[in-house]
């Protein structure tokens, strides 16, 4: 029974093939790792590529100019608006 | 404290846990070829294959403490475990045909080559074949056990089977791949 077993795990599948592995795979799941964060690692958030970081940083000003939060890029009186302003910008359409 | 590249793999995934991605790197440079071996077998399409083992490796680094250490399993077997149900899954939906692709550039990369290497060329197709024709458990056992030489307790705990369950379906693969290959020679 074991030389029978020897024999036909030998000679039969033994011969079975197999493609390589393509070749960098190992690299590319490590470069494409270094792109996330891991879980709980804060520290890992520093690293993340600078696009991620510049994106999320005007993802953020954008949602605090949304909320009216004055970002100082603007002095206050340029954008002030008062009630003659309004009456005045009116006029026109009302001749 | 940085990792030594003599640690264990669970030592390697405990520096991982605790933020070093350098451990992952040489977890990944460690068990690549041998889960790309491991999941093509079972599904057998290189892209499909290579898709999957990424998909592990990244889901494992982006949750390294989805392997638990305090069970006691390996990190080699539970991941083993992990690619090969994801590649049943892939297979189960796809059901690729085996891709021959580089057995037969290699035959065309060498004009001269001799009859009876592609008569064993061949032999080895229709021998996948035969394999991809059994039942999945069957295909499992085999696969470990000889083509991985894993031992038959590893195997047996990859499989989540008991060591007696998978020599029953190691004599079963064996009978019925002894009948189908003998049957084709016959015809």
């Amino acid at each position: 029974m074991r030389h029978i077993n020897t024999n036909f795990n030998q000679h039969i599948l033994g011969s079975r093939p197999i493609p390589p592995t393509p070749e960098g795979l190992a690299e590319r799941i490590i470069a494409r790792a270094r792109t996330m964060p891991v879980e709980g690692n804060i520290l890992m958030m520093l690293l993340l590529p600078r696009p991620f970081i510049i994106l999320s940083f005007l993802f953020v000003m954008a949602f605090l100019a949304g909320f009216g939060v004055d970002l100082g890029f603007n002095s206050a009186d340029e954008f002030s608006v008062n009630e003659q302003d309004i009456l005045y910008s009116f006029e026109g359409d009302i001749l | 404290m940085e990792f030594d590249l003599e640690d264990s793999d669970e030592e390697l995934v405990l520096h991982l846990q605790k933020g070093d991605a350098d451990a992952f790197a040489e977890l990944v440079r460690r068990h690549t070829d041998y889960l790309f071996r491991i999941v093509w077998r079972t599904c057998p399409d290189s892209e499909e294959a290579e898709d999957i083992v990424q998909d592990v490796f990244l889901k494992f680094y982006g949750q390294p403490r989805s392997f638990d250490l305090s069970r006691g399993v390996k990190f080699k077997t539970w991941i083993t475990r992990v690619a090969m149900n994801r590649a049943i899954d892939v297979s189960r939906k796809k059901r690729p045909i085996p891709d021959y692709d580089y057995l037969l550039q290699q035959s065309m990369d060498d004009p001269d080559i001799p009859l009876h290497e592609l008569e064993a060329k061949v032999a080895s197709m229709e021998l996948e074949a035969a394999i991809q024709n059994l039942p999945e458990r069957q295909q499992q056992a085999i696969n470990l056990c000889f083509y991985e030489d894993l031992s038959r307790k590893d195997a047996a705990e990859i499989m989540e089977v008991s060591v007696k369950a998978l020599d029953s379906l190691l004599m079963r693969a064996k009978k019925a791949l002894f009948d189908i290959l003998a049957e084709r020679k016959v015809a």
